[in-house]
């Protein structure tokens, strides 16, 4: 598991590195984009964290179903450490989205379907983890953020699709049958990605290491208490 | 520039700051852990 987390860590750094490299040496400044066009940049780890954001939530929903149908705590454990994770990453998407907007709109933020559709995601696993740490006994906290892990993830879908569904000044860099990106753009974007997925992999160990050793740590206590 | 400089400063120090946050607690807890279990074997 140690050795596990370690191979994961060097390879997150390795490819962070190349993928920074790609985003400022590699990728080209877009020519189509009259104002601060080098800004475009911010794309590839925005684009990027929101992947993570988008599949730390779906992992969320998947061990959310799986605890309620087998009871199990290691998916209960798998949920909360994906939802924390999750939310850090949709963190960086609201922060970083905001830098991009003032540059190409000149405005800080507006209710644009995709802006707001994230920042509802945002609150909805923010509510997951108050739910998380509420002071209610560990079968129905559980028990409850599972059905909250679930219902929330109605919004992922809303807000990968709000950019097609509703008229929006949200760029869309994927399109049906055609990519607004030329080669070197989409390999620095694919490098991204990678690199950001090796980085959700090694929060993710680090995290259920924690919380591993939290519930023996829990359960000793237990034994000491019974026994005194 | 300046945008960029921001946003890549924003996006590196949330990286750094949640991997400090979870270094930090899996140290901790690693601790206690042994601390108790060495208690425990002493009795």
């Amino acid at each position: 598991m140690r050795r596990r987390k370690q191979a994961i860590g060097l390879i997150t750094l390795v490819v962070t590195v190349l993928a920074v490299y790609l985003v400022f040496m590699y990728a080209p400044v877009p020519s189509n984009v009259r104002d601060l066009p080098e800004v475009q940049k911010i794309l590839y780890f925005h684009v990027s964290a929101a992947w993570i954001g988008f599949l730390a939530f779906f992992v969320v929903f998947v061990a959310s179903i799986l605890y309620l149908k087998s009871r199990d705590r290691k998916w209960d454990v798998l949920a909360a450490s994906s939802a924390e994770i999750g939310v850090v990453f949709t963190t960086i998407v609201l922060l970083t989205g905001p830098i991009w907007g003032k540059a190409a709109w000149n405005a800080w933020w507006t209710w644009d379907p995709r802006l707001t559709t994230t920042l509802v995601l945002w609150f909805i696993y923010l509510a997951y983890i108050v739910i998380r740490n509420s002071a209610e006994e560990d079968e129905k906290r559980a028990r409850l953020a599972a059905i909250f892990g679930i219902i929330g993830f109605v919004d992922v879908p809303i807000v990968f699709m709000a950019i097609r569904w509703w008229r929006t000044i949200h760029p869309v860099v994927f399109e049906a049958g055609q990519v607004g990106l030329t080669p070197k753009m989409l390999t620095t974007l694919f490098v991204s990605l990678i690199a950001f997925t090796f980085l959700y992999l090694y929060y993710l160990l680090l995290r259920l290491d924690i919380a591993k050793a939290k519930l023996e740590l829990a359960g000793i206590k237990e034994k000491l208490r019974a026994k005194f | 520039m300046s945008y960029l400089f921001a946003a890549y400063t924003i996006i590196w120090v949330v990286i750094f700051l949640y991997t400090v946050y979870l270094w930090r607690k899996q140290n901790e807890v690693a601790t206690e852990l042994e601390i108790l279990k060495r208690a425990v074997e002493d009795k």
